[in-house]
């Protein structure tokens, strides 16, 4: 760890949500440290989603703070909002491609919109994050043409193209086979230490938790009911941990 | 379930459409200088909107045409010299048939297509893949697409103009016996010029509301298959009665305040 590597990069503070009358969150206290790798897990439906969009500022809260850096982005205009962006990459669930462009129109966009840098320069950015993450001769294609997991890949190179701070997981390895499902994780562990980016990755997935994981944290009822290191999340007394990490549908959390 | 809640629940439902309209609508105003900053992408929409519906117009205004033709000399029998048919059949058809029925059906194509494609991006994320690349939605896809039918909307209203009363001059000389001369001198003797241009001023927001609806159900769509399918069928079905509504509206401005007869 190097010294840019100290404090929290974004906190919650009381982040409050509701839609017509669920409560998805109620009252999310989380923490998350510059360089650490978090992993919040939780069933499907309790509000991870929704929770990694509010940390973006594509959901609002209507109740608590979002802070990065130390300030408070509900109360951030369009603008500030944009610039946060510049340093934040996220890949979302069905990786979120334009299915207008192509893989390397895709990864290219960001950079066009706001590097300034050459048509020439681009395109060689655009190639070497899609070689990061083992994509060669795709470049041209359409994201029709590419399987689930070729998806994931470029909509990760994608994310990653601006070199952000911070780069946010939606389900990464969600619908996609176990050896795949574990190429994804390698590559968000060699993001995370290579480039020293934060991730946030949202999953159900246990196994691919305790992969990534430096900390996992558990989201449920609208609440970060407990969070720790996968060593101490695998020794938890917490019976509702207990339950979610060895998958039972008996137990303090009501299955059905 | 009580007939007030059904009722309460329909108003509040209407409220925040309107509502949604209306932001969506301000960020348009806000933004609209930014308009020439995806030059590309609108001239991309233009040739989908404005050439893309070429033969649908061409196809419509040519039948329309014949079919006003036909019945204008059937209602003419007896009591209007068919010297008249011309005159009748091109007030018509600049004044309202040609701008309104362009505006529905060309409304009809493309604010579904516009809702159909901009739901589908909802709803697999790429909007929000879009804000999260600090792109503007609203700069990079709403602002093309309103600028493209705004302009092409008057351009195809011009071309079904002419080929509508084209086809009711063909139609005339074939099925009626109204030779090309006497149709076109009755065109000549009562047409004004206010007649083409308060009809083409309509289409300018015609053109408008077509975009505009196709974008803001499309931003609107909710849930997967089934929620594009319902964004589709509301844009089309809004733009068309939006369409009909403001016609009302703009005939009244245009033929009583501002061609007003003396």
């Amino acid at each position: 760890m190097n010294e840019q590597c100290s404090g929290p990069i974004i906190e919650l503070r009381g982040v409050r949500k509701r839609f017509d009358r669920q409560e998805v969150l109620d009252g999310v206290d989380l923490s998350i440290g510059t360089c650490e790798s978090l992993v919040i897990i939780g069933r499907s439906g309790c509000g991870k989603s929704v929770l990694l969009k509010h940390i973006t500022g594509l959901i609002q809260p209507d109740e608590g703070e979002i802070l990065f850096h130390g300030e408070d982005i509900t109360k951030f205009g369009r603008k500030s909002l944009f610039d946060m962006r510049m340093h934040f990459g996220m890949l979302f669930q069905g990786a979120a491609l334009f299915d207008s462009m192509t893989v390397g129109e895709n990864v290219a966009l960001p950079l066009v919109k706001h590097s300034g840098l050459s048509e020439e320069e681009i395109r060689q950015k655009a190639l070497d994050k899609l070689a990061l993450v083992g994509l060669t001769d795709v470049h041209d294609m359409y994201p029709a043409e590419l399987s689930g997991g070729m998806k994931k890949r470029v909509g990760l190179a994608r994310a990653v193209v601006m070199d952000p701070q911070v780069v946010l997981y939606d389900e990464p390895t969600t619908g996609l086979d176990p050896i795949m499902a574990d190429v994804i994780n390698g590559l968000i562990r060699d993001l995370q230490k290579g480039l020293n980016i934060t991730s946030v990755v949202v999953t159900h997935d246990i196994k691919s938790a305790y992969k990534v994981g430096d900390r996992l944290a558990m989201l449920h009822e609208g609440k970060i009911i407990f969070s720790g290191t996968p060593e101490e999340t695998a020794r938890t007394g917490d019976a509702t941990v207990r339950q979610f990490i060895e998958g039972r549908a008996e137990g303090p959390i009501k299955a059905v | 379930m009580n007939v007030f809640v059904i009722l309460g629940r329909f108003f509040l439902d209407f409220i925040e459409e309107i509502g949604g309209m209306a932001l969506l609508f301000w960020r348009v105003v806000q933004q609209g200088h930014r308009v020439f900053r995806n030059a590309r992408n609108t001239l991309v929409q233009m040739e989908t909107i404005g050439i893309g519906s070429i033969p649908l117009v061409l196809v419509t205004s040519v039948f329309v045409g014949a079919v006003a033709s036909v019945q204008a000399a059937y209602q003419f029998q007896g009591y209007v010299p068919l010297r008249f048919l011309g005159a009748v059949v091109g007030k018509s058809v600049t004044l309202e048939v040609g701008p309104v029925l362009t505006a529905l059906v060309v409304g009809g194509r493309v604010s579904a297509a516009i809702a159909a494609e901009l739901g589908t991006m909802k709803v697999t994320e790429q909007i929000d893949a879009m804000e999260m690349i600090a792109i503007d939605p609203v700069e990079y896809l709403v602002l093309p697409r309103i600028a493209a039918a705004t302009v092409m909307l008057p351009l195809l209203t011009v071309f079904a103009d002419f080929l509508a009363i084209l086809g009711g001059m063909v139609v005339a000389k074939l099925a009626v016996g109204v030779s090309f001369n006497t149709f076109e001198s009755g065109l000549r003797l009562l047409f004004k010029y206010q007649d083409l241009v308060g009809g083409l001023m309509k289409t300018f927001v015609f053109g408008y509301i077509i975009a505009f609806m196709g974008c803001y159900n499309g931003f609107m769509t909710k849930g997967g298959a089934e929620g594009v399918g319902v964004a589709t069928m509301r844009a089309v079905v809004q733009s068309c009665l939006l369409i009909l509504v403001s016609n009302y509206l703009l005939a009244l401005l245009i033929f009583r305040v501002i061609f007003a007869p003396d």
